[in-house]
């Protein structure tokens, strides 16, 4: 790693300014996964523009209301904790669980876990100038792409490593993120952007722009009685901690009576952006949930995958992590096999 | 009294077996068919400190964190190296520049190939590396050139200003590839159906990696044959055959590799390192600087974690003693995490072919052993891992006639070399999988198709490895009652599974690296009239507990504290030579030399003593820090009033012991690799839960029995246990060292993130059993410890897996791709078919319904040497090979 200095903004205005004039600043929240990138000579940061020490950006607000709004410098740690998103957004408490191991928990943060860049091996090599990085191929097509894409690939074929992202996806969160010309937001699912946009980006930030919060919206009438919210994150990973999803599914539905009254189902590891499933929605929409339906919609989701030969497993596992969330979900199912 | 005696620690995970009572004198009594080394004590005291729970001697400066390892050092004006490594595979240095680091601030030294031109190796006829690269790198992470300079970050920069222009040559990066490449006996003489680029096509040379081997890219094969096993074959009610592969998997010991050299003023070299064989790198140090050894000394500092990683000499300990003589100052280097990768070292992957006949009972016929071995960019231990791949197959079972035919082959990737079982985890996983298909074809009870054919306690096998004590048998009756497994098995709801294996390993190799006839291992003892001990080894403590180990047993012998002993080890200047912590041969050999020495400082010390006062010889032991008359125990003196005596008697106690393994059995040529003194024996059972829906496999429990002779420490055995427990399960379900294979870059990301390896949430509850049954060729009669407890693990898993979603994975590791993809491919067949499922095998057993299998399909046709031939000693063999009829005689 070269040296490089550190900045301390006074202000969120002053962090973006800075992070606009200078072409090799680059911010820093938590650094779990920029120190990496540093450590490994992908990135030569000149100037780290700090977030940690600015006010008021790690809140975690909630009421009936307004929904949920986190500051992009909360740490994954708080939100795993956090009662109200235990309570009400149990996709997000388990998404954040997920992740890493408690040390990285408790310095990671949202915005950070959000913006993080893709662990392709290839891309992660310096030896490597992939297409991610500017080249000219991307050589997960042709070489090691155990981990990479089945949906959604092309050029490049990395997975977005997020596992908040499909989280806070199916919870149909907005994004607000600040830059020089002041402030903007977004559905979070339109923050990320698929690499035939842009084969360098995963999202939508502008030169200078940071991520601030991200807002969940209240559900319409989570308090009825015949109504229930449900969510689930289930990641499947190679060991129990300190590892990237190979699959996961984000599912969060509301019921009822026993109806699926509205679900989104959005599936992390398996493409270059949270891959929503619009066709497991759409099979379970006004219905009672069952087995077979829960495996439609999982198969349905995965008609369109394309394997790259070392990655094929991910179809079957992406296709029954739907079909569990689903049914976990559903007031139907005690213990989905 | 012995004070510091730590609580019962060990009682409630652990259960002690003893298959005989305690030898009450201290002696083992047992007629053995061969000399055995006795325990020379006369005395009738029982054991005070052997078999109790201490602590380490060296724990609290470990927990309190001030041991100082090799990176903790630091002296006055000391420099940093920093190494530039190739960035590609296969290549001739066209040139160096190293001039713009030269001019860098900062910057002392800087040296290239030429300034260590010699060529080393661990192995005498494996002489084939470089400190660093002359003319042609072979691997990434090559060395080619290094920096020395006043802090790590002028030396980071000075390493990145070094400019390397490299003329590119075919890569190698597979078995196949390298069994085919041009000047291969084996090689299609088509160079683009290796998949490799076509430059240089016509230069056969350049595809070779090494201008050494057997031919081409082959570093070594070796074929033997003991017995006739087409006869053995033809006796069998079964035969079957079965197709392996272990992918490799690296040590990932916590402390990186370190160094720091320093010159003294009279111009003596004094070398710091994490190193597990002081004296090997000694030697090679001596070779490659061409200074005399009596100019070097090597300290091994204490290793934090070696496995086998810290066994050759290396590199960066070359460089930092040149640029320490170049600039007359201390040079340190630490590897970073990715460089530890590079010098690997690590599990061989190996390729398997096994094929059994067996009969109706299960009693083996035959055995036909094929390995092929992708053995990296250099010789490094090889040529003994490729025998260990087929040595120790026949000291489970009997094998009544059994060929071995073994091939390691070189490849441009970081170099295999000795890892926790060296050589035999490959071929155990093979065998013990093999075994159950066996077991389950012939509709035999996977215990009983083992328990029922063990080789005999104190018996030859068939390829002459000479065994000792054997208590496997106790070992499976051990895990099998424990794990209800005769209820469990096949009995378990879909999802889940129960899987048995056993295994055995060596107590230390029968032979050194080089060839020469002086002991393995030698100990000095000194005793002062103070009554103070010090006890100096070659030996070297790499957390598995050495030097406690010397303690405990010199302890035993004089009566006295272990924690008032002093340890001095693995220096060269001041430690008699030990081979090294390698082959789990520490204990039992240094052991031995201990308890030697220990023996002779006692027997000085009572013959003085029965002098002066007049008591029998007979009459005296040593005890609870005293000497004392056992018919009249009021009647003692202190430890140090007896040294005092002793001293004023015969002058300065000191005494030597020393330690040489018993000759091996077999004469013919590679009988040197797999005798040990003993063999240790485990047995284990794994209780697994597979999710059939993700493939993920999660090991609930292992069972496991050890058989070590007798636990020197018990807190310490459990301890080996279950870390190769921990290990086992790493390599059985997620450990690979894996390489990208396209762009013709072989290389994996070397990380602790992406090389998966379990975490406390992956380790499973482990019931550990040892069994004692003291071998009269330990001290004590301890075996080992160090690894033999891995073996079983990954084939237990695998069984065990098999049991719980009927689909076989031929492949380690187990990870859920592989789960996923075999169930899938036989729920398909099932639809398609019906209610029958067939198919999917190896292809190579026909007739028989086959479960669906994940696994390699076949192995390259390779055409093997005329095997050495061997008569099995129930044959009237001798362990001599006979005599190949002439070459002409057949023409």
């Amino acid at each position: 790693m070269r040296n490089f200095q550190h900045f301390n903004p006074a202000s969120l205005a002053q962090a973006t300014t800075t992070l606009s004039s200078k072409p090799d600043a680059w911010v820093i929240a938590g650094g779990i996964d920029l120190l990496g990138e540093m450590k490994n000579g992908i990135i030569q940061p000149g100037t780290l523009v700090n977030l940690k020490t600015l006010p008021n950006l790690d809140y975690i607000k909630f009421s009936e209301s307004d929904g949920l709004r986190i500051g992009a410098m909360a740490t994954l740690a708080k939100i795993e904790a956090h009662p109200d998103i235990r309570k009400h957004f149990t996709v997000l408490s388990q998404a954040a669980h997920s992740v890493a191991t408690p040390q990285i928990r408790n310095v990671g943060t949202l915005g950070g876990n959000l913006c993080q860049r893709p662990r392709c091996w290839y891309y992660r090599n310096p030896a490597f100038h992939c297409l991610k990085k500017g080249g000219k191929e991307c050589f997960s097509v042709s070489g090691e792409n155990k981990y990479n894409a089945i949906l959604g690939g092309g050029p490049v074929f990395i997975v977005h490593p997020s596992d908040c992202a499909p989280a806070l996806i199916s919870l149909g969160a907005e994004v607000t993120v600040a830059g020089p010309r002041g402030k903007r937001s977004m559905p979070l699912e339109k923050f990320f952007i698929l690499p035939t946009e842009n084969p360098l980006r995963e999202n939508r930030l502008q030169a200078g722009e940071v991520v601030t919060e991200v807002h969940v919206p209240p559900f319409h009438d989570a308090g009825s009685s015949s109504s229930a919210h449900r969510s689930v994150y289930l990641k499947v990973k190679e060991r129990g901690a300190w590892d990237f999803a190979l699959a996961s599914a984000a599912v969060s539905m509301e019921t009822n009576a026993g109806m699926c009254r509205s679900v989104r189902v959005v599936l992390g590891g398996v493409a270059p952006i949270p891959w929503r499933c619009p066709q497991a929605e759409k099979t379970c929409m006004g219905k009672q949930i069952d087995e077979a339906l829960a495996a439609e919609a999982g198969k349905a989701s995965l008609a369109q995958a394309v394997p790259l030969g070392k990655n094929d497993y991910k179809v079957e596992m992406a296709a029954n992590l739907i079909k569990r969330a689903l049914l976990m979900c559903s007031a139907s199912s005690a213990s989905p096999r | 009294m012995i004070p510091s005696a730590v609580a019962e620690i060990a009682g409630f995970c652990m259960q002690v077996t003893r298959t005989r009572d305690p030898p009450k004198s201290g002696r083992i009594t047992a007629t053995k068919p061969y000399p055995v080394h006795l325990m020379k004590n006369g005395s009738s005291k029982h054991l005070e400190v052997v078999g109790k729970p201490f602590r380490k001697v060296d724990a609290s400066a470990k927990v309190t964190g001030q041991t100082k390892f090799a990176d903790d050092i630091v002296l006055p004006r000391m420099l940093y190296c920093k190494i530039l490594r190739s960035h590609v595979p296969h290549a001739l240095i066209r040139k160096i520049d190293t001039s713009k680091a030269v001019a860098m601030p900062g910057v002392v030294a800087v040296i290239t190939g030429k300034s260590l031109p010699i060529p080393y190796g661990i192995l005498p006829v494996s002489q084939d590396e470089h400190a660093l690269c002359l003319d042609k790198v072979r691997m990434i992470g090559d060395p080619v050139a290094a920096v020395a300079a006043i802090d790590e970050d002028a030396a980071f920069e000075a390493m990145n200003a070094i400019e390397v222009e490299y003329d590119p040559l075919p890569v190698i990066s597979s078995i196949q590839d390298a069994l085919r490449s041009p000047g291969s006996a084996h090689m299609d003489d088509n160079p683009s159906r290796t998949g490799g680029p076509q430059l240089a096509g016509e230069n056969k040379e350049a595809w070779r990696i090494h201008g050494y081997g057997d031919h081409g890219n082959v570093h070594k094969m070796v074929a033997l044959e003991f017995g006739d096993v087409e006869e053995g074959f033809k006796q069998a009610d079964l035969i079957r055959e079965d197709v392996f592969f272990y992918e490799g998997n690296t040590h990932l010991p916590m402390e990186q590799h370190a160094a720091v050299a320093q010159v003294d003023g009279d111009g003596k070299l004094c070398l710091w390192s994490s190193t597990q064989t002081p004296h090997y790198v000694h030697r090679a140090l001596a070779k490659v600087l061409e200074m005399p050894a009596s100019r070097i000394r090597v300290i091994a500092t204490p290793n934090g974690g070696g496995f086998g990683g810290k066994s050759d000499p290396f590199p960066h300990e070359m460089i930092v003693s040149k640029l320490a003589l170049l600039t007359g100052r201390p040079v340190k280097v630490t590897l970073t995490r990715e460089e530890v990768f590079y010098c690997h070292r690590g599990r061989h992957p190996v390729l398997m072919w096994v094929k059994t006949g067996a009969k109706k009972d299960g009693a083996i016929t035959a055995m036909h052993f094929r390995s092929f071995l992708d053995g990296g960019a250099y010789g490094s231990y090889g040529v003994a891992s490729t025998y260990y791949t087929g040595a120790l197959q026949t000291v489970t079972y009997k094998i009544p006639n059994y060929k071995f035919e073994g091939v390691r082959v070189f490849t441009n990737k970081p170099p295999c070399g000795p890892k926790r079982g060296h050589g035999t985890p490959q071929p155990r996983y093979a065998l013990e999988v093999h075994l159950d298909k066996i077991a389950e074809q012939l509709r035999l009870d996977p215990v009983a198709i083992r328990k029922n054919h063990l080789v005999e306690p104190y018996s030859l096998t068939s390829n002459y490895l000479r065994v000792g004590s054997m208590g496997l048998a106790a070992c499976i009756d051990k895990v099998v009652t424990a794990s209800d497994f005769k209820n469990k098995f096949r009995n378990l709801p879909y999802g889940k599974g129960i899987g048995l294996a056993c295994a055995s390993y060596l107590s230390g190799a029968g032979l050194p690296i080089y060839w020469n006839h002086m002991p393995h291992s030698g100990v000095q003892l000194r005793l002062d009239r103070q009554g103070g001990v010090c006890v100096m080894c070659g030996s070297i403590d790499i957390g598995q507990g050495s030097d406690s180990v010397l303690a405990y047993i010199i302890a035993e012998v004089l009566g006295i504290d272990p924690f008032d002993i002093r340890v001095l080890t693995a220096d060269t200047d001041l430690t008699p030579v030990d081979l090294g912590s390698y082959s789990s041969r520490v204990t039992l050999m240094t052991g031995n030399a201990a308890l030697e020495a220990a023996e002779r400082a006692r027997d000085l010390l009572i013959r003085a003593v029965s002098e002066k006062m007049n008591i029998p010889a007979t009459r005296l032991s040593l005890s609870g820090g005293r000497l004392f008359d056992v018919e009249n125990p009021e009647t003692s003196i202190s430890f140090a009033e007896a040294v005092q005596i002793a001293e004023a008697r015969f002058g300065t106690i000191g005494t030597v012991g020393s330690y040489t393994p018993p000759p091996s059995a077999g004469k013919y040529k590679g009988a040197g690799v797999g005798p040990s003194p003993a063999y240790s024996y485990d047995a284990a059972v794994a209780e697994v839960e597979v999710d059939p829906r993700t493939g993920i496999v999660r090991v609930e429990r292992i069972w496991i029995a050890h058989d070590i002779g007798r636990a020197i420490n018990p807190a310490l055995t459990l301890g080996q246990v279950e870390g190769s427990v921990y290990m086992g399960l790493g390599e059985a379900l997620m450990e690979e060292m894996s390489y990208r294979t396209n762009r013709n870059v072989v290389h994996k990301f070397p990380s602790l993130l992406e090389y998966k390896s379990p975490t406390t949430l992956e380790m499973c509850d482990v019931k550990t059993f040892l069994i004692e049954d003291p071998d009269p060729n330990g001290p004590f009669g301890a075996k080992e410890v160090g690894q033999g407890p891995l073996l079983p693990v990954p084939p237990a898993i695998a069984n065990a897996v098999y049991d719980a979603v009927q689909v076989r994975i031929d492949e380690v590791p187990i990870t859920p791709d592989k789960v996923l993809s075999a169930i899938q491919k036989r729920d398909e067949k099932q639809e398609d078919e019906g209610e029958s499922a067939n198919g999917g095998g190896t292809g190579i057993t026909r007739g028989v319904e086959e479960p669906h299998r994940y696994g390699p399909k076949s192995v390259p046709e390779v055409d093997w040497p005329e095997p050495v031939r061997v008569k099995p000693p129930w044959d009237g063999g001798t362990g001599k090979e006979i005599l190949r009829e002439a070459v002409h005689a057949r023409e």
